[in-house]
């Protein structure tokens, strides 16, 4: 008897199905840091360098993705306040997402030489903020005028409309955009921390490795940082993209 | 305007764009909303009830013309397709109203608790509205309104989203609430009937641009008697009207 997607769709959201998904993410995640150990373990990487780089990437990557979050929400919701700034604004925005970030490095590490950090951290926020940005855009553009109707006449005005209604619903695509951009300063960071010559950093260390001709423990090095992410994105922000999901305005 | 009057709306007109042109929606609308009556809006579809509702709520701008209320009353909505906010649970979703009011916290809980359970929700407190029947969600709009203790509650149509046994039982309960609390009423309906049941008085709109065709006071005991005489007199009078102008 073959079931029908809503039949199946009810049984995996069960409770007992659901328990059963959290042993299984469990498990994966137990499986990747033995492989991790294995392989730190006979591959003579440098533990301490790779973990050390990866924790100063993921706390340069956090900060920019703070600033372009802040940013975004402020730049989007001016731009959709107003109909002709909109019509100004938003095509200009457009044609500047498509300019390629890396260009303004020569620029920037020769005006700020002794600040490598500002420098990656200011590149990150550059390509961060526009998946973001124009997620919300969208968001503020499609939501639903009956709740906004709702939040007026119960009184939801200036900062209590911002952080009572505005915020929340535009939470899902806040997040779909974070999950974006976020990706999207991963995979910049590498080529900004070997350009800015960062001291520390997983683009430093790989590119060490890279320059040493180290080319297995390079793979290594990459597939770890894979895991890394893999186990950010599993734990984190997927938990979050569904709890805000689930609350998602019905059309 | 009279002592006894609560809402002026005077000459109003109204239009939109569409299609490059301004559609006028509303033209020279005037009546009075009596304090503590239960008035329906009735109409054929896009004769600009909604628009009107919106106006007197405050929620769009009248084009000419002016809404006049005696002094600035609280007032309240409940939504077609109920308007619950989806990321709040049930408590919250009614305590929103109160919350953007400024209120003590223990206030809030004990008018939550009140409404909650004045509208039956007794138990689901902690649902989100995704989980909830459209009956529910109705209670839900209804306590959320209620709560804030309005001097005007505005209805948009409010069960006609709703199958035909939770719409009655819902206006019986609107009419108890209506009785007890002794607020001003103003609802949109596309049921004749409903409207005659319910209110002291029906407001006929033309179809668009909408205008005041006729104001007809109920004059018929509560409860009302759906299979009177009467009460079928006012139905066939107020449909024909209606019938006439399509």
């Amino acid at each position: 008897m073959r079931y029908s997607n809503l039949h199946y769709s009810k049984r995996t959201n069960a409770p007992k199905y659901q328990q059963q998904n959290k042993l299984l993410s469990i498990l994966w995640l137990l499986l990747a840091i033995i492989v991790l150990i294995f392989v730190i373990s006979f591959s003579n990487l440098n533990a301490t360098q790779l973990m050390s780089g990866f924790i100063a990437s993921f706390f340069r990557t956090s900060i920019a993705y703070l600033i372009a979050l802040i940013l975004a929400i402020i730049i989007a919701l001016l731009i959709t306040a107003n109909e002709i700034i909109e019509n100004i604004f938003l095509p200009f925005f457009d044609a500047l997402q498509s300019f390629p970030s890396f260009a303004l490095f020569p620029i920037l590490v020769q005006a700020l030489k002794n600040s490598p950090e500002f420098v990656i951290i200011l590149i990150l926020t550059i390509t961060i903020i526009w998946p973001i940005l124009f997620s919300i855009i969208g968001g503020m553009k499609n939501r639903r005028k009956d709740l906004e109707e709702a939040a007026t006449v119960f009184g939801a005005h200036g900062i209590k409309r911002l952080f009572n209604f505005t915020l929340p619903i535009l939470l899902p695509v806040i997040i779909t955009g974070s999950i974006v951009g976020w990706g999207e300063g991963w995979e910049f960071i590498i080529g900004a921390e070997l350009l800015a010559q960062a001291n520390v950093g997983i683009g430093t260390y790989l590119g060490i490795l890279g320059k040493n001709q180290q080319g297995l423990l390079l793979a290594f090095g990459i597939l770890i940082l894979m895991f890394l992410l893999f186990i950010i994105n599993k734990f984190f922000w997927l938990p979050l993209l569904y709890r805000a999901t689930q609350y998602e305005s019905e059309a | 305007m009279e002592k006894s009057n609560i809402i002026k709306v005077s000459e109003v007109a109204k239009s939109f764009p569409l299609e490059g042109e301004n559609q006028l929606v509303l033209d020279d609308v005037n009546f009075e909303v009596q304090k503590e009556e239960f008035l329906c809006l009735v109409g054929p579809s896009g004769c600009g009830k909604s628009t009107l509702l919106r106006i007197m709520a405050n929620l769009i701008p009248v084009d000419t013309g002016r809404i006049e209320f005696t002094k600035k009353p609280t007032v309240a909505m409940v939504f077609q397709n109920f308007a619950l906010f989806p990321w709040l649970t049930v408590d919250q979703n009614v305590a929103f109203g109160l919350k953007m009011q400024g209120l003590p916290q223990e206030e809030i809980k004990k008018r939550v608790s009140e409404n909650i359970e004045a509208m039956g929700l007794k138990g689901l407190e902690k649902k989100h509205p995704k989980e909830l029947s459209g009956g529910m969600k109705q209670r839900v709009g209804i306590a959320r309104a209620l709560a804030i203790k309005p001097e005007i509650l505005f209805l948009d149509e409010p069960f006609s989203s709703l199958d035909v046994f939770t719409a009655s039982r819902l206006r019986q309960d609107l009419l108890s609430i209506w009785q007890e609390r002794k607020m001003t009423i103003v609802m949109i309906s596309h049921l004749v009937e409903e409207a005659i049941e319910l209110s002291d008085r029906v407001i006929v709109l033309t179809p668009a641009p909408g205008t005041v065709k006729l104001i007809e006071e109920i004059k018929l005991e509560r409860p009302r008697n759906k299979r009177s005489e009467e009460f079928f007199n006012y139905v066939d009078k107020m449909s024909e009207l209606i019938k006439i102008e399509k």
